[in-house]
């Protein structure tokens, strides 16, 4: 496979794909989808090399492939608070850079490296970088998922005071000079890529530049099966809603045993439906695991099956009639959607943030209210109408895989390694404590050194 | 000046100086231990005070009651002595036990195994200690005291018993040997040193009134200045006392005292409580109830003995005690490793909270990378976190910018100033830049500043915070600097650093700050307020 790559572009390569983690360490859909582009950009034949932070205490379990790079990094020396590294960290990075010739650099988040990492090679002049947002932890403190505490309400914007509420401990001025950080960096960096329109506009809401951001959609790295047709709906005895992912109360797992709970009520409901909960039970609280084990001993229809290979995923879902996606938190572009998507099967989710995005309500699934089990029970009950099954089916989009999802990327690349690219005038939100100032002298100092 | 004594405890006094003049005549006299007149034993010790020594054991009834003596013990010690004699089963029925004072200047020492007493004029029978020696604290002394006094048929009991509840004493723990029912405890002393210290407690007495508290720590003695004592209520003690209501009202006492305390004297506290009569009863304190001001608790604490302490006669002399304390610890600071010699020194005054530092060192090494020249860095911390952390950013200073660093640890990074002159010396600094705790210069700040500390510039130029009110570093030459503290010293509350802010030349830009100033201190606020006019600002 061969691609004509822009001039400017090629004067670039390679690519270096800069992983927070290795997939063979952990399975987090930002180190998933960093690299399944660098197996896409491979099967483009681009030359890419594939660089991932791994903590030092499991160095044993690393299991590298061809290109592909280790940055051994020590977590107790991590800053979580401004996600500053140490500088043992940026000298390794920079060592493989050199040793790989790479100068276009796509950051898959930054945590690990730290935002100064990024920052500083975001001010090396021979270099372009490419940030890849998988979460909104530069504007956000609370595991960047703008969910307020301790109440894990919905924040839709992010301000010094409100911050300073969340974090009472830390207080406004350290929220403030975190988000003053966190623009400086942004400020040098070429061009943002988000795999939803919401986490673009969160951001360009915060003060990135529209026109520095770009949406690429996840693709999915594994085998995309051929959509089966379903079973017809006259013959359908039970529908099968599935959950798959982390069993945990972010997810809105409790929303969905509050969902059973109401569907066990309804006049015949429980006859015709059966509720499969697939994935891993690990850190949850022991109510929560306690509320679990009670309901599906004591409802039929619910089970919980465990954890699931990966590679089983497609077969799994395609078990099932509908995907469940009940999230309490905004997600960004989860993986499962696609997932679904590729197995044919329309999806169920809560109304909000990249769920709502991916999910068109009526179209390719349904929406329920955040957090509210009834509305979810509703919903499903609404879902085992065959016709209802059958036009959202008619829609299913086909999602894309790595190549795919590498083309979608090398247009952006080539937008980035033109020179100018970050210079796009100020940020679109000024705030009252603006860093204005420290963006222009950045650049300056930037272009002082040679671009 | 002391409450009237007791009339038997001043005849004793009287009497006991006669007896020791006389015995200063004696001490030419050679002494003759031998076994026939041996006339007792002393069987147990204890040293009150110099000049005070009471003693227990047994002496033939023909002895008497009070002389001059002489005592051996390795040289002769002239001294009076008075007994107090009761009935012992165990002794033969020429001799009796007694208690006794001793008024000389020999004392027991670690290396005294054996003293003999000889008794005046004559000093032909003498008593001897017991082997060995058996040394007695004031508590256990009191108690036999206590115990026996009531037996005593002959001698002056109650003239020592006096003598033991005199002002002089102080014995702990003299309820029991008074008689009193006086009952009392001490919640708190905060103590200062350079001041006195502040006492708080209750007191339950049914026949004398309260009229003045005195206080031994160590060997120091505090009295309650005049008019600092005032009561409050103890509804808590009525389950304790229910016979004594009309005590609760006023059962509570604060007091301010006042005297040369020193650091090492805070052990050993004893409470003296002065009544109307003339009498005192002394209370052993548990070492636990003195708390040193300024250390385990905040100086501010003593506002809740005296809310209007800024108002009160001796605020004076606490502000001047509280000031000279924090001016010395703030003065110090702790050079780790050696310091690179250089002219020009950006010191970074790391913040406590280890991530408010780490982005210090991160923001310093960004600004300081790529000009030239250089100058070198100091990252001075405080001894908690930060501190541990010092290496490690050290090493990334060096590593990021290739600048030498130096490394010290300080007190109280919020309030730097009195602490850098020190520091200046051994880095050998001409000029320098300095960074407070909790300042993030933006981009413009930093290069203005550093700017200025590259160049020849002799007048102080300071770095404001986003608010413009609040100090957040300068740029200053170390001989001007020094020259200034000459002259002015800085405020040792939260507005430390803010006489700089005077007439000086702003940089350009601002600073962040993760906390304006130090924490605040109503009481060193006062305490600057308080302090003599020095230049003030510049």
């Amino acid at each position: 496979m061969s691609i004509e790559l822009d001039p400017g572009l090629q004067a670039l390569l390679p690519v270096a794909i800069i992983s927070h983690a290795h997939p063979s360490i952990s399975k987090g859909g930002a180190e998933i989808a960093a690299h399944t582009l660098f197996q896409g950009l491979r099967a483009l034949g681009i030359p890419a090399v594939f660089i991932a932070a791994v903590p030092l205490p499991l160095r044993d379990q690393l299991d590298l492939g061809a290109d592909e790079y280790a940055v051994f990094h020590d977590p107790a020396a991590y800053d979580h608070l401004y996600q500053l590294g140490d500088a043992a960290t940026l000298q390794q990075l920079r060592g493989i850079l050199r040793e790989t010739g790479a100068r276009l650099l796509n950051f898959h988040h930054f945590m690990s490296f730290g935002i100064n990492a990024l920052r500083d090679l975001a001010l090396t002049p021979d270099l372009r970088t490419v940030v890849t947002l998988h979460e909104f932890l530069a504007i956000c403190h609370h595991h960047g998922q703008m969910v307020t505490r301790p109440h894990r309400s919905l924040c839709s914007m992010a301000t010094e005071s409100a911050c300073g509420a969340c974090f009472p401990e830390l207080g406004w001025r350290r929220m403030g000079l975190r988000a003053e950080l966190f623009r400086d960096s942004f400020a040098a960096v070429d061009h943002f890529i988000a795999p939803s329109q919401f986490l673009i506009d969160r951001f360009v809401q915060w003060g990135v530049p529209a026109a520095r951001m770009g949406m690429i959609e996840n693709g999915l790295a594994r085998f995309i099966p051929e959509q089966d047709e379903g079973p017809a709906a006259g013959q359908k005895s039970t529908w099968v809603f599935g959950y798959f992912g982390q069993v945990t109360p972010f997810k809105g797992v409790d929303v969905l045993l509050t969902a059973a709970e109401r569907l066990a009520g309804m006049p015949g409901m429980a006859e015709r439906i059966e509720i499969r909960i697939h994935g891993n039970l690990m850190g949850v609280p022991d109510d929560f695991r306690a509320r679990l084990q009670e309901l599906t001993a004591s409802l039929p229809f619910l089970r919980f099956t465990g954890p699931y290979e990966n590679g089983a995923v497609f077969d799994l879902m395609r078990e099932c009639d509908y995907v469940l996606t009940p999230s309490v938190w905004w997600e960004n572009s989860p993986v499962v959607i696609q997932e679904a998507y590729a197995a044919g099967r329309p999806v169920i989710c809560t109304g909000i943030g990249g769920m709502a995005e991916k999910v068109r309500n009526g179209v390719t699934g349904l929406h329920f209210r955040r957090g509210d089990g009834n509305d979810l029970a509703r919903i499903i009950a609404t879902a085992t109408d065959p016709a209802t099954h059958a036009a959202l089916l008619a829609h299913i989009p086909q999602p894309f895989g790595p190549v795919e999802m590498a083309r979608r990327y090398l247009q952006a690349f080539a937008a980035a390694a033109r020179p100018g690219s970050a210079d796009d005038g100020p940020t679109t939100t000024a705030s009252p404590s603006s860093p204005m100032l420290d963006v222009a002298l950045l650049r300056g100092q930037r272009k002082k050194r040679g671009t | 000046m002391e409450p009237s004594r007791p009339a038997a405890d001043l005849d004793l006094r009287s009497v006991l100086e006669a007896h020791a003049q006389a015995a200063a005549e004696l001490l030419a006299q050679p002494l003759r231990p031998v076994s026939d007149h041996l006339a007792g034993y002393v069987e147990t010790i204890w040293a009150e005070r110099p000049g005070a020594v009471w003693l227990t054991g047994w002496v033939r009834r023909d002895a008497g009651q009070e002389f001059p003596v002489v005592l051996a013990d390795r040289r002769k010690y002239a001294g009076a002595m008075a007994l107090a004699c009761y009935e012992r089963a165990d002794l033969p029925p020429d001799a009796h036990a007694f208690v006794g004072l001793l008024q000389t200047d020999w004392q027991p020492g670690a290396e005294t195994t054996d003293v003999f007493v000889f008794l005046g004029p004559e000093l032909r029978q003498f008593i001897r200690s017991v082997s060995p020696l058996r040394l007695q604290d004031g508590p256990g002394f009191a108690a036999e005291f206590g115990r026996v006094q009531a037996l005593c048929h002959a001698g002056r009991v109650n003239a020592l018993r006096g003598a033991m509840l005199s002002g002089r004493s102080w014995l702990p723990d003299t309820a029991a040997v008074s008689g009193a029912t006086v009952e009392a405890a001490v919640d708190e002393i905060l103590a200062l040193p350079g001041f006195g210290c502040f006492v708080h407690g209750w007191l339950l007495s049914p026949t004398k009134r309260l009229v003045r508290l005195s206080v031994k720590l160590a060997d120091r003695v505090l009295h309650s200045l005049p008019g600092s004592l005032y009561f409050l209520p103890r509804p808590d003690l009525g389950a304790a006392a229910p016979k004594l209501p009309g005590l609760l009202d006023r059962a509570g006492f604060v007091a301010a005292m006042t005297g040369m305390l020193q650091p090492e004297d805070l052990v050993s506290p004893v409470l003296k409580a002065w009544f109307s009569d003339g009498t005192s009863v002394n209370f052993a304190l548990e070492p636990q109830v003195v708390r040193r001001l300024g250390h385990a608790v905040p100086y501010e604490a003593a506002l809740r003995f005296y809310p209007a302490l800024a108002n009160e006669t001796f605020f004076a002399d606490f502000a001047g005690a509280v000031r000279d304390e924090m001016a010395g610890r703030l003065a110090a600071s702790q050079m780790l490793g050696t310091a690179p010699q250089a002219e020009r020194y950006v010191i970074a005054i790391l913040p406590p909270h280890p991530s408010d530092a780490r982005l210090m060192v991160d923001q310093l090494a960004l600004r300081l990378r790529g000009r030239d020249p250089l100058p070198a860095v100091a990252l001075v911390a405080e001894q908690g976190m930060a501190r541990a952390q010092l290496p490690l950013m050290a090493d990334w200073v060096r590593t990021a910018t290739g600048a030498p660093c130096a490394l010290f640890t300080m007190d109280d990074t919020s309030k730097p100033f009195l602490a850098l002159p020190a520091i200046l010396d051994s880095l050998g600094a001409r000029r320098f830049m300095v960074v407070g705790a909790g300042a993030f210069p933006d981009a413009a700040a930093w290069s203005g500043s550093l700017d200025r500390l590259m160049g020849e510039e002799e007048a102080l130029s300071v770095l404001t915070a986003t608010n413009g009110a609040a100090l957040a570093g300068m740029v200053w030459t170390a001989a001007n600097f020094r020259a200034h503290l000459a002259t002015a010293s800085p405020a040792v509350g939260a507005t430390h650093g803010q006489a700089f802010l005077g007439p000086a030349a702003r940089v350009a830009g601002r600073a962040r700050m993760t906390a304006l100033g130090g924490r605040p201190d109503r009481m060193l606020e006062s305490v600057d307020a308080a302090a003599p006019a020095q230049g003030g600002s510049r």
